[in-house]
């Protein structure tokens, strides 16, 4: 059943374009993809109810405007290349649009997940020099051993501006709560993320590492929408509640688990560069299917 | 473009199927790097939660098919063309020149040598001039960075003279010994040009990390005993620097250090004096 938001939202908009989304969303719900549950993605649309830009709880009108540039993307293709753009430079004008997240609900320490070798690289080479990075792509240095070193040799001082938290405007992130997170096991870890596309890349060379930064070196933090997660279809739009500082399952996203984990929190911020992180990122470990 | 003209087809353990690549043809691989390497896959999308690598796709691909298969073919020379338009937009780099030279980076590309090559001798030759071509210092290192991959240094290389003029170039010097060298013997060959090169800013940080490979892929005996066969003529600041290296990696020194010399002989003439024994005796037996 779709959200209140989303029933108002779609019922603001004039009939074209009501009818311009009935179409989008026929065709997002058959997208033919391997490994997509295209019908999960439009259960997401549907459920969404945080996309409210600066508006408040319950106000339909950015997500109709969401809507609205659906449709009307959709309607202007001609191919399903231009389809699939329309649909992501749509989620991309309209990331960072979810409910505001008041900062003092928030714990003072974040968590973000990562498995880019990139950053890693650009980590060796600014801690331990030009000749580390070059072992490390080779694989003459060890994933563990580069962690190890970086540790032992970091400076967030060697940072630049150059190095950013995450390539995307928003950056999704977590901390730690109530429940448990299995902190040291990658996959589980994963799971409990609900991060599977991971395991395309290759058997056994994937990693998941840890960054840790103050809430307070970060800023514009909200719900995580729909068009944050862009095509994720196990993205989980946050439950229709208004948000209570007495239930603080109301304050914040939380992940779909896989694999029988346990929902974690996750909210969106605005991009920052990396030196905002305290220490040398954690390596989790590797991913095995 | 049709979604039917190009499907990437996935195998049960979530792997992309190279086979898929091959049907594709040259033209469909192409448009498929451009625009994941320019981070923006339509049809498999990246994982922004995680900050997906867009070239990590493209490496496991490879890595999984080998360098035979005809997909691997299809990808290299998708990847020349993608590289011959960098240079040909230079310096306006299209958006995805920065993620093709980490995909080079990390894996073979065999039909790329020779570009790299071209572009390592121009770099060799006015540094200054391709550091402006290419957006900086930093970005004409990435280009060496990924020649070290695929046009590596050996003996009988082309790029080889590249290498070596790049290792007289200051901020080049130690690429240059990541391009020249494949072992921690040949690092020791270069070392006292290096050394003498390298911007001392840099030079422990380089030599530390030089000492803790080669102590982990040799043995701690082997590596003393290259550095003590080749390692005669070094200046003394470097053979202190390797010492200090040899030390913080837990490793025994391999030169005699003269300032630790004389730190032992003063304390040992104390201890002499202390305990009024003849001292000229005891200091030609120690």
């Amino acid at each position: 059943m779709a959200s209140q938001l989303y029933t108002l939202a779609q019922s603001s908009l004039p009939r074209p374009d009501q009818q311009r989304l009935s179409e989008f969303e026929t065709w997002l719900s058959d997208i033919n993809e391997p490994q997509l549950d295209s019908a999960r993605l439009l259960a997401n649309v549907r459920d969404e109810c945080h996309l409210v830009g600066a508006g408040n709880f319950g106000d339909p009108n950015e997500l109709a405007a969401f809507l609205k540039a659906c449709g009307q993307a959709h309607s202007k293709a001609t191919s399903e290349l231009q389809r699939r753009d329309g649909y992501s430079s749509t989620c991309s004008a309209f990331e960072l649009k979810g409910l505001g997240v008041e900062q003092t609900s928030l714990p003072p320490g974040f968590l973000r997940y990562s498995t880019s070798k990139t950053v890693v690289t650009t980590l060796v080479e600014r801690m331990l020099g030009k000749v580390a990075r070059r072992d490390f792509d080779s694989g003459l240095m060890s994933i563990e051993d580069a962690f190890n070193r970086i540790a032992i040799y970091w400076s967030a001082a060697r940072l630049t501006d150059a190095e950013m938290l995450a390539r995307s405007n928003a950056v999704f992130a977590t901390f730690e709560h109530n429940g448990t997170a299995p902190c040291d096991d990658a996959r589980a870890l994963a799971d409990a993320l609900a991060l599977p596309v991971l395991l395309r890349v290759g058997a056994g060379e994937e990693i998941l590492f840890e960054f840790l930064y103050q809430r307070d070196s970060v800023q514009g933090y909200r719900f995580p929408t729909v068009a944050d997660a862009g095509r994720f279809h196990l993205f989980q739009p946050a439950p229709e509640v208004v948000p209570d500082p007495a239930s603080q399952n109301t304050l914040w996203g939380w992940t779909r688990p896989l694999g029988g984990q346990q929902s974690q929190p996750e909210i969106v911020h605005e991009n920052a560069p990396l030196r905002v992180i305290d220490s040398a990122p954690r390596l989790v470990g590797r991913m095995t299917v | 473009m049709k979604q039917k003209e190009f499907k990437l087809t996935f195998r049960d353990d979530g792997t992309i199927d190279p086979q898929c690549i091959e049907q594709a043809g040259l033209r469909w691989v192409k448009i498929w790097l451009v625009r994941r390497l320019s981070g923006d896959d339509p049809f498999v999308p990246l994982d922004k939660r995680v900050d997906e690598d867009p070239d990590a796709l493209v490496v496991g691909l490879l890595c999984d098919a080998g360098l035979a298969h005809p997909a691997s073919s299809l990808i290299s020379k998708a990847v020349l063309s993608l590289l011959d338009q960098s240079a040909k937009r230079a310096p306006e780099v299209p958006p995805y020149f920065s993620n093709t030279l980490r995909l080079c980076q990390q894996v073979r590309i065999p039909d790329t040598s020779t570009w790299f090559t071209d572009q390592l001798a121009q770099i060799a030759k006015a540094p200054a001039r391709a550091e402006k071509r290419w957006g900086g210092i930093e970005g004409t290192k990435e280009i060496v960075y990924a020649g070290a991959v695929q046009a590596p240094g050996l003996p009988s290389a082309a790029s080889r003279k590249a290498w070596q003029d790049l290792l007289k170039v200051p901020q080049y010097a130690t690429l240059a010994l990541t391009g020249l060298c494949r072992s921690f013997e040949d690092q020791v060959t270069h070392m006292k040009p290096w050394w003498r090169r390298c911007p001392t800013t840099e030079r422990d940080l380089e030599l530390n990390q030089m000492l803790f490979t080669g102590l982990k892929t040799e043995s701690e005996k082997a590596v003393l005993a290259i550095l003590k066969s080749s390692g005669g003529s070094f200046p003394a600041d470097l053979k202190e620097a390797i010492n200090r290296a040899l030390r913080e990696n837990g490793s025994r020194v391999v030169f005699s250090d003269s300032a630790e010399q004389n730190h032992s002989r003063e304390a040992l003439w104390g201890a002499i004096k202390g305990a009024g024994q003849k001292s000229q005796y005891v200091l030609a037996a120690a």
